[in-house]
């Protein structure tokens, strides 16, 4: 049976996000205080007519990676230290067309390098943030709470989007991951994105990646198309027929099939998930996207 | 009222002994005569940090009458302390300590046996076993009865008392007579587990087989087979984990 492989220190799996840092990733997600320019901003190619107050996208993707680096290693903290069962990579892309960015988004020490065991980023962030979140006073009240917030990453946009350079990158990183632990867990591979592809059809280097294997099934590549407009987010569909565009269409059809473990996870969530249903998120917010994070990357078996 | 205690126990397969994170008390069996004994097993979440300390000090705790079961909260609050005491010693990085701040959490079985009556009681909070058996015959499985009850989620003490506050539903306890020369199997899941699912085979005497096990190196032989050996459907009729066997002997 496929992705059943019990992940342990000898036999790690690893997790690759691809991360859309084009310029579009500047627009803000749930904008408040909108407000009409008196005349109509060209930024990167893109026209802006209001000027709004929120997070962009690419602040969103930041912070949901960052927490999503900082639960895995807590996961994988014991007594002793923190256990290498995954290495991570986080690649960024975007750029001009002309010179389109695919690299390493690490900041910090380990800048530049694409796949890290978990150990080296719990010991590396960048810089440890203090934010404050609200926690139960136990007398019915909330106060704030300063929390560590580990930064690995920072939040970029600029340019277009070349997935399909991306996806080569991936593959390139993934090939050489699976020749070494050619028995272990299969990578999953993690592309975000708001928009369409900049540098062709994807759909073809999207199969290379799916078509690198361990024994133990094939390497598993997710898609979340981030939303701009207030629409309901489409999660693990099975079906590519409710779709809006051709645009969405290919990213589903470009996604691996959940495995069994994450469609039982998905349905202790509440999420309806089908065997069909594919690791595609469309129209996804910030809270689809932490949650699509969260099911996508849980261990089935942890040693 | 004799007992004799063999125990043997295995981290699981990959991990050194360092890593093991059941624990079981007494150590040693009680060289004489004794009015009543307390024997326990614990079994510290994998995903969680320092839980091998926090086991420990649950069943030496239960062992030496500190935790009640009947006042389990209350008499958990020594216990935490120590474990905070135990894991701040030194400057940590930032993800221990947020470790420490989510705290351990462990499964424990305890067995109180009484020369009185011949009386036994167990108490449980999660999927820790005991077995009474005479002979080969099973007399009584408790907490859990078939290999199919034990899941991912086992209700767990926390070495953070707020995270305990639903804990106080889960006890189970269970009441029963021995006679000399019973003797109480208590495990930690994962053989537990094992115990039910091989009882539920056709013409097998899962007792029996226990017993065939007397040293460290069977004991051991015995667990690799049984991790390596799959069911009809495919899964290991013993999940790679820890495992604890404690074999007590009343008389």
């Amino acid at each position: 049976m496929a992705y059943t492989a019990e992940i342990s220190r000898i036999n790690p799996s690893a997790f690759l996000f691809l991360i859309d840092q084009s310029g579009s990733m500047q627009d803000v997600l749930d904008p408040s205080n909108v407000q009409a320019l008196d005349q109509p901003v060209s930024v990167d190619g893109r026209n802006y007519t209001h000027s709004a107050s929120g997070r962009t996208k690419a602040q969103g993707v930041a912070d949901a990676i960052n927490r999503l680096l900082q639960n895995l290693v807590i996961k994988c903290a014991k007594s002793e230290g923190v256990r290498n069962y995954y290495h991570v990579g986080v690649i960024g892309y975007g750029g001009d067309n002309s010179a389109s960015r695919v690299s390493p988004a690490f900041v910090g020490t380990l800048a530049g390098r694409d796949l890290v065991p978990i150990s080296e980023i719990a010991n590396n962030p960048a810089r440890v943030d203090e934010r404050s979140k609200k926690v139960d006073d136990g007398a019915g009240g909330l106060v704030d709470q300063k929390v560590k917030f580990p930064i690995w990453f920072d939040a970029v946009a600029g340019g277009g989007t070349p997935m399909c350079a991306a996806l080569n990158k991936a593959q390139s990183v993934l090939s050489g991951w699976v020749a070494q632990y050619p028995t272990g867990f299969p990578p999953i591979c993690i592309n975000i994105s708001d928009g369409e592809s900049t540098d062709g059809d994807p759909t073809q280097v999207a199969e290379g990646v799916k078509a690198l294997s361990t024994a133990d099934g094939s390497v598993l590549l997710f898609n979340i198309h981030l939303s701009s407009q207030a629409g309901i987010p489409v999660e693990f569909a099975d079906s590519n027929a409710g779709l809006p565009d051709q645009s969405a269409k290919l990213l589903f059809n470009m996604s691996s099939l959940l495995p069994a473990h994450m469609q039982s996870i998905a349905r202790q969530e509440n999420i309806k998930v089908s065997e069909l249903s594919r690791g595609f998120a469309f129209n996804a917010d910030l809270v689809s996207l932490i949650r699509f994070l969260d099911i996508g990357t849980r261990p089935s078996n942890l040693r | 009222m004799k007992v004799s205690i063999e125990a043997f126990w295995l981290p699981k397969a990959g991990n050194s002994p360092e890593e093991y994170e059941d624990a079981y008390y007494p150590t040693g069996a009680p060289s004489s005569d004794v009015d009543s004994l307390r024997i326990a097993v614990a079994d510290g979440a994998t995903e969680t940090s320092f839980s091998a300390a926090w086991a420990n000090l649950l069943v030496r705790g239960y062992c030496r009458h500190v935790i009640d079961p009947d006042t389990l909260k209350t008499s958990l609050t020594t216990r935490q302390s120590i474990w905070k005491r135990h894991v701040q010693k030194e400057p940590l990085p930032w993800y221990a300590e947020q470790k420490i701040a989510d705290g351990a959490f462990a499964a424990i079985i305890g067995l109180e046996l009484h020369r009185e009556k011949c009386r036994w009681i167990a108490f449980a909070v999660g999927d820790c076993c005991v077995f009474h058996t005479r002979g080969d015959n099973i007399l009584a499985r408790f907490p859990l009865e078939s290999a199919e009850q034990f899941d991912n989620r086992p209700a767990l003490i926390s070495s953070v008392a707020d995270n305990n506050n639903g804990v106080l539903d889960t006890i189970k306890t269970a009441r029963g007579v021995w006679e000399p020369g019973d003797t109480f199997y208590m495990m930690s899941d994962a053989l537990a587990a094992w115990f039910l699912r091989y009882a539920a085979l056709k013409d097998t005497n899962v007792v029996g087989y226990l017993k065939t096990l007397s040293t460290r190196a069977e004991f051991a032989e015995f667990v690799s087979l049984q991790r390596g050996d799959t069911t009809t459907d495919g899964q290991p009729m013993m999940r790679n984990d820890d495992v604890t066997l404690l074999a007590c002997v009343v008389t």
